[in-house]
């Protein structure tokens, strides 16, 4: 393992310092053309580009300046400027600063050329806008993936003038046969033993070596941010955002808050800070050992499984005595928190961090020991590196391909700055390295908690006077245990004007493909649950029929409705 | 007389006591697992749960089932060929080679019942035994039939040699073996590997037809302990009175499926291309040795 620090040495990552420099390289990448740039809130930079030359401005800024997707939106803002608007963002994470690409799409023409094949990150999130808020895309094919099958075309829920709870009566379509393949697909889901969530894969294989694989999900999407941009007020949303996901809530709430402080500036109490990084720690604690243990399940290791839960179960009651619930923690507000940790519970937490730290040790040596879960992880899901950085993956995903990418350092937010932690790296790309990075990146968490209980200092846990103006824009992200969330927010009156939330899955699913091609059928499994996918937060549908390594064709066919769904 | 008797209570009691194993081999893995696990009938009351449901069965399933059927015959015949710790011939005469087609038939059965069915996951599963259950299966066959030829046995009526012979020790490790594999646990049970297959061959089944196959899984489980079983105990039948004898083998049946069980418990799944591979190797080094080692009269 080696550690890389990437090649701003010199710049503080994420201070004035390196967003004056990133400004300035834009200024002399996008000189020739005709764009307006200027600072939003916190660490990032605006880009504003006329359409025709969005194109020109992403290439600069993703390949010249080595920047990856984040994650893009679009939004109506007739009501404001009379236009809808796309923004791209990406990040420079040698700098920790994000470039957004904003796009003026006139109301009565409503398309923006693609920057996917640019791009590839870019894929799902333009589609998305594309079915939510109505901007189409030209240079691209198109399907629909985030709304149902039967939902009446021309109908765009995140358009501002269609009223939330909208129920449109079903449309009915000729269904679109799949395409035919003379091989047995395997279907994987939605509902499968080895997903333990709402989605669908068909592997077709070829004697036992998967030769493709289909990919369809978005099967319950909640409309989250429909809910929160036409009902719910700033103080609401960080519930109902820690509730986009079972596993890592406790992210998404941090992530929702952070993009709103830094929106309208407001400065939280350092204790709050600490406190929130002490729990996203637990929380990543509590999901790395849960992906442990389902990992060893897939293994048919089950002996490994109940003992990484029999852990895990500390640390449930761990996060309890700390926040009131074993999960979904709801102490985030805007401005703080609603929970402190006084001194006399910290020789608890570390009572229970020095617990999980020795069995964790024993159980990690002895699983990784025994001789079929170490044979089937190695050289198996594959994914490397210059296609892991083409794809924009994130998180551990990332770190198994030699990508040196964790927003706790890269854009340093809450109390990270103040602990020294290392990030796991290795280069292999295959389940091997995606579980140890995992493992060792458990170990660094109950380090980092322990420099966070060590140094936390006192004083107030919130503030409770602020001012939300209204119009700001801030990018916020999180270091979630399966890598970064992003959330996109535009501020309005009472509750944001636009709210985008990007959940790490959505950025490795499309690597599975990669990973799954040309091995056995028995490793899909571990392969699809090596990227820790958490569907609830991701949600969508795509069908891509891939042929050389190369994209064929992109089809729609029609969506198998499922009801409910919840997060393992 | 005492000798007919004792097989047939060793045949009522391999019926009943199966599932109870079954369960006693779950506590031992919940125990293992750091959990409580179930009582000791629990898989008695799954299967009557199941025997309770009504009877659904698939296009696949009849020719499923009926295979099952003729395996859960073909376990109890087995079993009474298998001599209980005694000098006793229950098919006198053509004992021994009726045991060798009787295991040898069990072994095929469950390769036939790979391919009746249309359900990728089953042909898939199917597949994947046929590959495990050829490779054990001409293993399985080699160590019975070297057992007897290195006890000096033509039939179970007789008494096998006292003293036991070094070629003796290779034959049983590959007997051990290619039973356990045989017994279609962890990391063997690939061909119904639960996170890709959803249980392959049994995703057809369902109520008294899945009740009947896991019941005969049971059987098949028994027969390969008890091979263990017998292979142990044959030095020592001549040094023991029939009911100690018997008494030895009964006890020792047990002791072998909670080995297996113990075993299944500290090891992950395998794949079929490695799974294969090691069995190949492995088996070709003990087939090796211990014919050799036979053959030469040592």
């Amino acid at each position: 393992m080696s550690e890389e620090e990437g090649n701003s040495g010199q710049v503080v990552k994420g201070s004035e310092e390196a967003i004056f420099l990133v400004e300035n390289l834009l200024r002399k990448k996008l000189s020739e053309l005709p764009v307006k740039i200027y600072r939003a809130a916190g660490d990032s930079i605006v880009v504003e580009v006329p359409r025709r030359y969005l194109r020109d401005a992403a290439n600069a800024v993703h390949n010249d300046l080595d920047a990856y997707v984040r994650t893009c939106a679009g939004c109506d803002e007739r009501e404001i400027r009379g236009i809808y608007a796309v923004y791209h963002i990406l990040g420079l994470d040698n700098y920790g600063v994000n470039v957004i690409i904003k796009v003026a799409v006139p109301e009565n023409d409503a398309k923006v050329p693609t920057i996917a094949d640019i791009a590839p990150g870019a894929d799902w999130c333009e589609l998305e806008f594309r079915d939510l808020v109505g901007i189409d895309l030209t240079g691209r094919p198109t399907h629909r993936l985030v709304l149902p099958d039967d939902w009446p075309d021309g109908l765009h829920p995140l358009r501002r003038d269609v009223p939330y709870g909208v129920r449109p009566p079903p449309v009915k379509r000729e269904e679109v046969s799949l395409i035919e393949i003379e091989r047995p697909g395997i279907p994987v889901g939605p509902y499968h033993p080895a997903l333990h969530e709402p989605e669908y894969f068909e592997l077709y294989v070829e004697g036992e070596t998967v030769i493709d694989v289909r990919y369809r999900g978005f099967h319950v999407h909640r409309g989250i941010e429909k809910l929160a941009e036409s009902k719910l007020t700033y103080k609401q949303i960080p519930f109902i955002a820690e509730r986009i996901c079972g596993i890592c809530g406790f992210c998404h709430s941090t992530c929702y808050v952070m993009a709103v402080e830094k929106a309208a500036g407001i400065e939280v109490p350092e204790r709050a800070d600490y406190i929130r990084a002490i729990v996203l720690e637990i929380e990543r604690i509590h999901s790395h050992l849960l992906w442990l243990g389902v990992a060893c399940h897939i293994l048919g290791y089950d002996a490994g499984f109940m003992h990484t839960w029999r852990i895990r179960e500390k640390i449930m009651a761990l996060a309890e005595y700390l926040t009131g619930s074993r999960k979904t923690y709801g102490i985030n507000i805007i401005g703080g928190v609603r929970k402190d940790i006084n001194k006399e519970k910290v020789p608890k937490v570390l009572e229970v961090l020095d617990f999980v730290e020795k069995e964790t040790k024993n159980l990690a040596d002895v699983l990784l020991s025994v001789p079929e879960v170490k044979r089937r992880l190695t050289g198996t899901g594959k994914l490397y590196r210059e296609e892991a950085r083409k794809l924009s993956v994130v998180g551990p995903v990332a770190r198994a391909s030699g990508l040196y990418r964790d927003v706790r350092k890269d854009y340093p937010y809450l109390a990270y700055k103040h602990v020294s932690f290392k990030v796991p790296l290795y280069t292999e790309g295959d389940n091997l390295a995606r579980t140890l990075v995992r493992v060792e990146e458990l170990f660094e968490s109950i380090s980092i908690i322990r420099q966070l209980l060590d140094t936390m200092p006192g004083g107030d846990i919130r503030v409770e006077e602020y001012e939300i103006e209204s119009g700001r824009v801030s990018v916020a992200s999180v270091e979630a245990p399966r890598g970064e969330d992003v959330h996109f927010l535009i501020t309005g009156e009472g509750r944001p004007y636009r709210w985008r939330v990007r959940a790490p899955t959505y950025q490795n699913i499309p690597a599975l493909r990669a990973m799954l091609r040309d091995q056995q059928l028995a490793d899909a499994p571990i392969t699809i649950a090596s990227i820790d996918p958490c569907f609830s937060c991701t949600d969508r549908l795509v069908i891509v029929e891939v042929s050389g390594g190369k994209v064929r064709r992109v089809r729609r066919i029609n969506v198998v409705k499922v009801a409910g769904g919840k997060v393992w | 007389m005492l000798y007919i008797s004792l097989q047939v209570i060793y045949v009522v009691l391999a019926v009943l006591i199966a599932p109870v194993l079954d369960s006693l081999e779950r506590k031992i893995k919940a125990k293992i697992h750091s959990r409580i696990g179930p009582p000791i009938l629990q898989t008695w009351y799954d299967l009557r749960k199941l025997f309770n449901k009504e009877l659904v069965l698939s296009r696949a399933a009849l020719p499923l089932v009926l295979i099952v059927l003729t395996m859960l015959g073909l376990c109890v015949l087995t079993l009474l060929a298998i001599p209980a710790g005694i000098p006793f011939a229950f098919f006198s005469g053509l004992d021994i080679p009726f045991l060798v087609v009787l295991i040898a038939s069990i072994q095929g059965l469950i390769i036939a019942a790979s391919v009746v069915s249309d359900n990728v996951y089953a042909v898939i599963g199917g597949f994947r035994e046929f590959a495990i259950g050829i490779v054990n299966e001409v293993a399985l066959i080699t160590a019975v039939i070297l057992i007897f030829v290195s006890t000096g046995l033509t039939s179970f009526a007789m008494l096998p040699e006292a003293a036991i012979r070094p070629s003796y020790i290779p034959v049983l490790v590959l007997l051990l073996t290619s039973a356990y594999v045989a017994s279609g646990r962890i990391p063997f049970d690939i061909g119904e590997a639960e996170p890709e297959l959803a249980s392959g061959i049994l995703i057809e089944l369902s109520g008294p037809a899945l009740g009947t196959a896991l019941y005969s899984i049971l059987m098949k489980r028994f027969v390969c302990a008890s091979l263990s079983a017998l292979a142990l105990v044959l030095p020592l039948v001549r040094l023991l009175n029939p009911l100690a004898s018997f008494a030895v083998f009964t006890a020792l049946t047990t002791v072998m499926w909670i080995i297996h069980g113990i075993i299944a418990v500290l090891l992950g799944r395998s794949r079929v291309d490695i799974a294969a591979k090691a069995l190949v190797l492995t088996y070709s080094i003990l087939i090796i040795s211990s014919t050799a080692l036979v053959g030469v009269g040592l």
